[in-house]
């Protein structure tokens, strides 16, 4: 049954006029869109064939030159090949670049904590908020993906640990802070409590919960992925929320 | 073939093009975007056309790729930008171009309200309440499961509620 509140969502609805003009100058665009790409496969049709007629007279050329100009003894194979050094390294570089230029985009996505927090602002909150998700996800990623193996001793696996306490927690101030969303400080906070639990106990189902919480998260509050995951389908809180309580022994 | 298919999503477009705006609209509040985003659905449909195999509605597969394309949008851009529009800091409120929209005075409210709200929430509010799309269908569109979209519906009514009172649009025994 509808309640009055529903009645004026609804309204929302109608409420919100699009401009007829507007409407109708998107509509002849898609249609020109359409019928261009429409077009495009007999042109493409067309230039194949032309160019195929084209390439196959110039084969047909080269070999009849090929059978009349005689052949030069002192030219080997070898030769023709450094002709033209200049091309080969010219591709060489442009190959190099895109490794290179593959590489920066791993290493450096410009995701990072803010260092100095003497003056803490809103803009600095905001990026410890998101950057405090997407780190804890990406280290925690490692660990569901098999590249991190925690042993829970190494001075390694310390700092990393260290590390993920310290995101969370600056994620969860800066959330407090800014009164962002009661249910997103909460969540930061369980989070941290799963992974203290987890690195105490040495425990992995621990860790693996600790992921999927933050994984929600990441889909939540920075959209980064389809909201799926390797549990399936991600039921952001209603899935986590219960197994966090549970396994923090609050229920 | 291919008139049958620009004849369909023409047909598609006068009937659902200012449901599917608003829709965007209400997600990202950019009415230029809005109107780039609903091009961008349509062509998408035509491309992807000979993959509809009529087990949903026409009306709920638009809105899926309408949300995937406006979904896809967001997350190129800066992380930091998209949680800004989540949380809504220092927003424009301003009235939104009369040339390319209006919004009635009776609705502003609730408009600005459901800006306020997390997304999730805000996504099933819209295709629940003001699309009417039923909870199966709102789950395909959303890609879950429709107990989710029922608890997150039971969350996010209260959430709007909530929302409403904060900005003195409501009063507690109006609710």
């Amino acid at each position: 049954m509808k309640t009055q509140f529903d009645e004026r969502l609804k309204q929302i609805d109608d409420d919100i006029q699009w401009n007829k003009q507007r409407n109708q100058k998107v509509k002849n665009e898609i249609i020109a869109e359409i019928e261009k790409h429409e077009r495009k496969p007999s042109i493409l049709k067309h230039t194949l064939i032309y160019s195929s007629s084209l390439i196959a007279f110039a084969i047909f050329a080269f070999l009849i030159v090929v059978n009349i100009t005689p052949i030069n003894e002192s030219q080997r194979p070898s030769d023709e090949e450094i002709t033209n050094p200049i091309l080969d390294e010219d591709v060489m570089e442009e190959e190099n670049e895109w490794i290179e230029s593959d590489n920066e985009l791993d290493i450096e996505d410009g995701v990072k904590m803010t260092e100095d927090r003497s003056t803490w602002t809103e803009e600095e909150m905001l990026n410890d908020l998101s950057a405090g998700i997407i780190l804890t996800h990406r280290q925690l990623t490692k660990f569901v993906e098999g590249e991190w193996v925690p042993d829970y001793h190494s001075a390694e696996d310390q700092q990393i640990i260290s590390d993920l306490f310290s995101y969370v927690s600056r994620a969860g101030t800066a959330a407090f802070h800014l009164s962002a969303d009661n249910y997103l400080y909460v969540d930061l906070m369980n989070l941290n409590s799963v992974l203290g639990e987890a690195f105490q106990n040495q425990d992995d189902d621990g860790l693996l919960l600790a992921y999927q919480v933050v994984h929600d998260l990441d889909v939540a509050y920075n959209g980064f992925e389809e909201d799926k995951g390797p549990f399936g389908v991600t039921l952001y809180r209603d899935a986590t929320y219960d197994v966090v309580r549970t396994y923090l022994g609050r229920q | 073939m291919s008139n049958v298919k620009q004849q369909v999503i023409t047909e598609w477009y006068s009937q659902y093009s200012n449901s599917i705006f608003s829709y965007i609209l209400l997600m990202i509040h950019e009415h230029q975007l809005a109107e780039d985003l609903t091009h961008e659905t349509f062509i998408k449909a035509y491309k992807k056309y000979d993959s509809f195999k009529g087990d949903s509605s026409p009306k709920t597969w638009l809105f899926s790729i309408a949300r995937h394309t406006t979904i896809d949008y967001v997350r190129k851009r800066k992380p930091v930008s998209y949680l800004k529009e989540f949380l809504s800091f220092k927003t424009d409120k301003g009235p939104l171009p009369d040339e390319v929209v209006q919004i009635k005075e009776s609705s502003r409210e609730l408009f600005e309200a459901l800006r306020q709200l997390k997304k999730t929430y805000r996504d099933v509010i819209i295709l629940r309440k003001l699309k009417e799309f039923s909870t199966k269908e709102t789950a395909e569109i959303l890609n879950c499961s429709e107990s989710k979209v029922k608890s997150t519906l039971n969350r996010a009514i209260p959430a709007l509620e909530k929302q409403l009172l904060k900005e003195g649009y409501l009063h507690e025994n109006s609710i």
